[in-house]
């Protein structure tokens, strides 16, 4: 008998758990937050920025379900807003770490040599901050905001796309589909992009899903911090650092709201990303 | 074994330096100009003004100005906070204990019940209690720092009253005291990563065929795995080590924030609010310089575990 070999790191780390039955319930619910976010002025009961002084920090009622929060704004409608901006950003982060980390991954893997060296150099120094760090440094250069937060972000995540894609092209390029293509002559960029990529699809589509859920987690992180999305607008990590002020005034439910909020959507991405890297290992 | 360390070296420090000169170039690349940037927008007199020129060189060539600044930093001399009017040595120096402290204190939490979860899924496969742990990981792994930490706030501080809201305490027990929940909301994240990984491991450790060897001369369970399984297990779980200690930096910097204990990560923030940009530097390159260390101890410690890492590094 021949001992199993030993599995690419990433796939090792993204160990399907709960099976592949997931992914469904994850989908599910990633569909249903789509829907609350593209429908917010339909669905919300109120306008999320309309202030009530008369009424702050209430709890539940039948005009606020979740209360309001220390501005006499309704929690429920700007939870549902909060969807847009919390769901916008890690859409943008994951959009752009994928157009740029796809194709250098490509590269590097396909082509090896001396430009595959140049990138892990370059990854190497990326990786070499610890993760948020970057992050926050690149804010505290360019300013706090929406715009910032996210390409701040989409650089951290952008050599983590390229590493995986490097990793499942230089196995996919030992595979004799990847000769009879050179054989027929087909240029490089050709086979990679026409014959490759289509096969490693897979990997990428599963890795920017689980990207999706931490891009999340480190925007809302940001904006919990201060340093992301600026108030007025509703955004969940916002919620958070708005919800942790009143506190000790035992009003609970925009934290526990924004909190439940943040963790069911990422647990969401994770069990569709797992899934979807369960598959995509599967099929290889 | 000396020679990869040496390797190991030679390859640590042009990675300090890149990275120290990429800290010290967003001094320039902010918009507006550096002498802005240090004074955090404030109107000083023209010889204040002067005062910074020299101090950082700004006259002179870019390289010349990163060389003076990385000579200071070497020598303990990070620059003045603008906001607290001080040295930054003496602004920052402080703070370095209590972020070493919910450091420590977090990751003897992730050691001690990461593993502990890990190996308990890993050798109750396909049990319930498996799918139990791994439920744990899946919720663990998706609730980041401060999630965590306003919930623990949220029911154990505000609401049952068992812990207090905000603060470090006043040392030695009552700091452990103060220091609980931030080290649990950090603790939780890394601790399920921490399980997964030896889950993982241990599978595929137990399904090696030495296990089988020592299962069929009749070894008990625990000896199988106690004394051959579970050290080759543990393998994988360094190389997570770096990750694991790079999301402990930037997790600290969200638990400090969210119990508002006065460690580096809080002061980091707050010199981003305040656009104290000696301070966001001097921080950032310590994080920085820090991780890197590690990093490089953990691949000395991997290669000290396990020959085939150094062996095999001498081609590459």
């Amino acid at each position: 008998m021949v001992a199993p070999a030993a599995p690419v790191l990433y796939r090792r780390r993204w160990m399907p758990l709960v099976g592949a039955s997931a992914a469904a319930p994850g989908a599910a619910i990633i569909l249903l937050l789509v829907l609350v976010a593209a429908l917010a002025p339909v669905i919300a009961p109120h306008d999320p920025n309309a202030t009530d002084l008369a009424n702050t920090l209430v709890g539940s009622t039948g005009s606020h379900p979740l209360g309001t929060d220390a501005s006499g704004r309704d929690i429920l409608s700007r939870l549902i807003f909060g969807a847009r901006t919390s769901l916008l950003g890690p859409l943008l982060v994951v959009a752009l770490s994928t157009l740029a980390g796809v194709p250098l991954g490509l590269l590097a893997g396909y082509k090896g040599g001396a430009v595959d060296g140049l990138l892990a150099r370059a990854w190497d120094v990326l990786f070499a901050f610890p993760p948020l760090l970057l992050a926050i440094v690149i804010v505290a250069t360019f300013g706090a905001g929406f715009w910032t937060a996210t390409l701040a972000i989409s650089v951290i995540y952008l050599p983590l796309l390229a590493r995986v894609v490097r990793g499942v092209v230089l196995v996919e390029r030992e595979k004799a589909y990847v000769d009879a293509c050179k054989v027929q002559g087909f240029g490089g960029l050709r086979v990679s992009l026409q014959h490759v990529l289509p096969n490693v699809a897979p990997t990428i589509v599963a890795q920017a899903t689980l990207n999706f859920g931490y891009a999340l987690l480190d925007l809302a992180g940001l904006a919990f911090l201060g340093l992301g999305v600026q108030p007025p607008t509703a955004d969940w990590g916002q919620m958070l650092s708005s919800g942790r002020d009143t506190l000790v005034l035992h009003s609970y439910y925009e934290v526990v709201a924004a909190s439940i909020a943040i963790a069911v959507t990422v647990v969401a991405f994770n069990l569709l990303g797992d899934a979807l890297s369960a598959r995509a290992g599967r099929s290889r | 074994m000396l020679a990869f360390i040496l390797r190991r070296l030679a390859g640590a420090i042009p990675l300090l330096l890149v990275t120290s000169f990429i800290v010290f170039s967003f001094l320039h690349l902010a918009p507006g100009s550096p002498e802005q940037i240090l004074l955090g927008g404030k109107n000083v007199d023209p010889e204040t003004l002067q005062a910074i020129r020299d101090r950082y060189r700004l006259d002179d060539p870019f390289f010349v100005q990163y060389w003076t600044w990385l000579r200071h930093a070497v020598s303990g001399n990070l620059g003045e906070s603008i906001i607290f009017r001080d040295s930054v040595v003496s602004v920052v120096g402080p703070r370095v204990v209590p972020t070493i402290e919910l450091a420590a204190y977090a990751l003897l939490l992730i050691i001690g019940f990461g593993l502990a979860l890990g190996i308990l899924a890993g050798i109750k496969r396909r049990t319930l209690t498996d799918t139990a742990a791994s439920g744990i990981m899946l919720v663990g792994s998706s609730i980041s720092t401060y999630v965590s930490g306003i919930l623990l706030i949220t029911v154990f501080s505000v609401a049952l009253r068992w812990f207090p809201v905000f603060g470090l305490g006043n040392g030695g027990f009552d700091r452990v005291y103060h220091l609980t929940l931030p080290a649990i909301a950090l603790a939780i994240a890394l601790t399920a990563l921490v399980a997964r990984t030896m889950r993982a491991s241990l599978g595929q450790t137990l399904a090696q065929e030495y296990v089988e060897t020592a299962r069929s001369r009749g070894f008990s369970e625990r000896r199988v795995i106690g004394k051959h399984a579970l050290r080759n297990a543990l393998v994988p779980v360094i190389t997570i080590t770096g990750l694991v200690f790079g999301f402990l930096i930037s997790g600290a910097v969200l638990v400090e924030y969210t119990f508002g204990l006065n460690g580096l990560g809080a002061l980091l923030i707050q010199g981003v609010r305040t656009k104290d940009f000696a301070v966001v530097q001097a921080i950032t390159l310590l994080f920085t310089v820090a991780f890197i260390l590690i990093n490089l101890g953990v691949d000395l410690l991997y290669a000290l575990v396990d020959p085939r890492v150094r062996l095999s590094a001498k081609g590459a």
